[in-house]
């Protein structure tokens, strides 16, 4: 299948004070056309640096690409000029984002930031813009959609903000849409619905989409393929449907290990122990060495490489090399 | 919305009757007219005629019931040096004052926003730190100090400006700074503040994912809100500018409403300071009613509440 997205050997470091926050460490990432790719990971392991170093929204004051390209359209998206950028951005990738309340502007009705994407991107007449926010409105499941636009952010449940966020991310019918915890925000019943609305419109529109989460059920629900991320680097990755058989590294089964289940007893719920380090550039370890049941002195002392052993799965642990697949 | 303008008139009415009943007593206990108005080596007999023909020898409350319902009917009395109706010095001086107001508020507010902006956009540069420098300054500084150092460094040391009058396009330069600086620097530093604030707000990165370019982020996704706050404490800078007025129109013997109330306070002439103090508060109020009323408007959050 055709590649609409080649992310090779990205590299997001954060200038904090007299430090520098390797957030995204050499991230290779392909997203084939009409899949749903999951990115999964616990927080601060850098999903959300990987797409915004993607679609440009990084603050270059103090936030270095130092390295990598990531391949649209043949061309590269992380050295791209702003207006470049910009003509991208909202019409052929775009973007939803984690808290719906926040990322709606309170001051403006709906009307006015779902046709703002259109007025930038699109030729279309007032009426034709007007017409087109309808049919956007029922494409995300809003109903009495022509009331629904006079109306402001603060006016609608925390799942319609979603949903017209969803509405102006599909307005100019993107090739891409990168959704980051898109569910995180809302109720667990809300959640279900905006998931499936993600999903359908990944199906019927054939677009192709990144859905970032650290919920694995999310994921087996969701996405063709997972790519685990930790301390900023690719642990696994692999078909959903091979990673949750027959998972490889220690800290994606973890993951696994994590969702909690109907079946399972209550006292059972397990975590893995320890949190995410930060991390100081370089480093020169396997970074989930500390927290790793199996990690000895080779984990400390150098970082394994990301080996592929299957089309599409590849794993970054030295046990599981050695121990053969 | 309705019910809540109406709200807002009622409570300004009663503010405003309170203030002049204030000034009338003040008035009253601050020494005998006559002093001014007849020469110095006047009998006690022609001092005791002119207070009778003024109204001054009867009792305090026949005084002030009569003073109250003339000002609300609109008949104000007579100045008594002037000797001609308060409401007509007053409407003559108007023009003077509102033109400098108006001048000096719309820079305030201009250069105050546009400083706040910058520094804000440019957080942590040199210009930052110098508007931020600029304000403390500014805000610090009264006007009349400000005025009296202006008089003394443009038309004493340069000789460059008359120090004075309205007589010239040159002779509203210090005034209009004297008064402008203040409530410069107060809007300048909120309107850093509170666009600092806004400038972290996530819909300002949807804004850019939608492909808004970047000036068009800042003007209509962010300023647009952080000003909603600035505009409150405009509004609140209207009235310290109409206090300040009086004093920078003493300071630069400016022909406006100001200097005719100091004036009109320094000889007691009572109807001039009463009617003066009115127009004041009666434009200061309007004016916070309109802010109070924008903000609402401003900002559709409030709007469902009002
Ligand atoms: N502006 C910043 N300055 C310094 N460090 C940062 C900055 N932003 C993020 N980081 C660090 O970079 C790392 C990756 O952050 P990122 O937001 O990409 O993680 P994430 O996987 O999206 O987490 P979450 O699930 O919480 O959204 C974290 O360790 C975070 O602390
Ligand atoms: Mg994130």
């Amino acid at each position: 299948m055709e590649n609409v997205l080649t992310i090779k050997g990205l590299k997001t470091y954060y200038h904090a004070k007299n430090r520098v926050v390797p957030a995204v460490d050499g991230v290779d990432l392909v997203l084939r056309k009409g899949e749903m790719l999951g990115i999964v990971g616990e927080s601060g392991c850098g999903k959300s640096t990987v797409a915004r170093s993607v679609i440009g929204l990084i603050d270059r004051s103090y936030t270095e690409i130092a390295g990598g390209c990531a391949m649209f359209d043949g061309q590269d998206l992380l050295h791209l000029p702003s207006r470049e950028m910009n003509r991208i951005r909202g019409s052929r990738i775009s973007m939803v984002f984690q808290n719906p309340l926040t990322s709606l502007n309170p001051v403006y009705t709906i009307e006015n930031q779902i046709s703002e994407v259109l007025r930038i991107h699109t030729d279309l007449d007032k009426a034709a813009i007007h017409a087109r926010c309808i049919e956007l409105m029922e494409m995300v499941g809003i109903p009495d959609p022509e009331a629904r636009l006079k109306d402001y952010p603060h006016q609608l449940s925390g799942g319609m903000q979603q949903r017209a966020l969803i509405a102006i991310a599909l307005a100019c019918n993107p090739e891409i849409i990168i959704a980051d915890e898109p569910t995180t925000a809302l109720d667990v019943t809300i959640q279900a619905q905006i998931l499936q609305l993600i999903r359908s419109i990944n199906k019927e529109y054939g677009m192709s989409m990144i859905l970032i989460t650290h919920n694995m059920g999310i994921v087996a629900q969701m996405c063709d393929r997972v790519m685990v991320m930790y301390g900023g680097v690719c642990v696994e990755e692999g078909p959903t449907e091979r990673i949750f058989d027959s998972p490889m590294h220690p800290y994606t089964r973890g993951l696994l290990k994590a969702i909690p289940s109907i079946a399972s007893d209550k006292e059972d719920l397990f975590s893995i122990p320890g949190t995410v380090p930060r991390f100081s550039y370089p480093v020169a370890r396997c970074r989930f060495a500390d927290r790793c049941p199996y990690s000895n002195k080779e984990c400390s002392e150098s970082e394994p490489e990301l080996i592929s052993f299957a089309e599409d799965c590849s794993v970054r642990c030295f046990r599981t090399i050695k121990e053969g697949i | 919305m309705l019910k809540y303008a109406l709200k807002r008139i009622i409570k300004a009415l009663i503010t405003i009757f309170f203030i002049l009943t204030l000034v009338f007593f003040f008035t009253r206990m601050s020494g005998d007219p006559t002093n001014w108005i007849l020469p110095d080596d006047a009998t006690e007999e022609q001092r005791i005629e002119m207070r009778h023909s003024l109204g001054l020898d009867r009792p305090l409350h026949e005084q002030y019931f009569e003073v109250m319902t003339s000002l609300f009917t609109g008949n104000a009395g007579r100045s008594y040096n002037y000797l001609r109706p308060v409401s007509e010095l007053y409407a003559e001086r108007m023009g003077a004052t509102i033109r400098l107001g108006l001048i000096s508020f719309s820079l305030a507010a201009l250069v105050g926003v546009s400083l706040g902006t910058i520094a804000a956009v440019k957080r942590n540069s040199f210009f930052d730190r110098f508007t931020i420098m600029i304000s403390i300054a500014g805000s610090t500084l009264p006007n009349f100090v400000l005025g009296i150092l202006l008089v003394f460094l443009f038309c004493f040391v340069l000789r460059l400006l008359p120090s004075g009058g309205a007589s010239s396009a040159s002779s509203y330069i210090m005034p209009v700074i004297a008064m402008a600086v203040g409530p410069m620097a107060n809007i300048a530093r909120l309107t850093r503040t509170s666009l600092l604030d806004v400038l972290r707000q996530d819909y300002l990165d949807s804004a850019r994912a939608k492909g808004v370019s970047e000036h068009v982020v800042l003007i209509k996704h962010a300023l647009r809100n952080a000003l909603i706050p600035v505009i409150t404490v405009i509004g609140l800078q209207v009235g310290t500018l109409v206090g300040g007025s009086v004093v920078v129109e003493t300071v630069f013997s400016w022909p406006g409403i100001g200097s005719l109330l100091i004036n009109g306070a320094k000889m007691r002439d009572y109807p001039i300071v009463i009617y003066g103090v009115m127009l004041i508060s009666v434009a200061v109020t309007v004016m916070n009613t309109l802010v109070d009323l924008s903000y609402s408007f401003l900002d559709p959050r409030i709007r469902d509440n009002a």
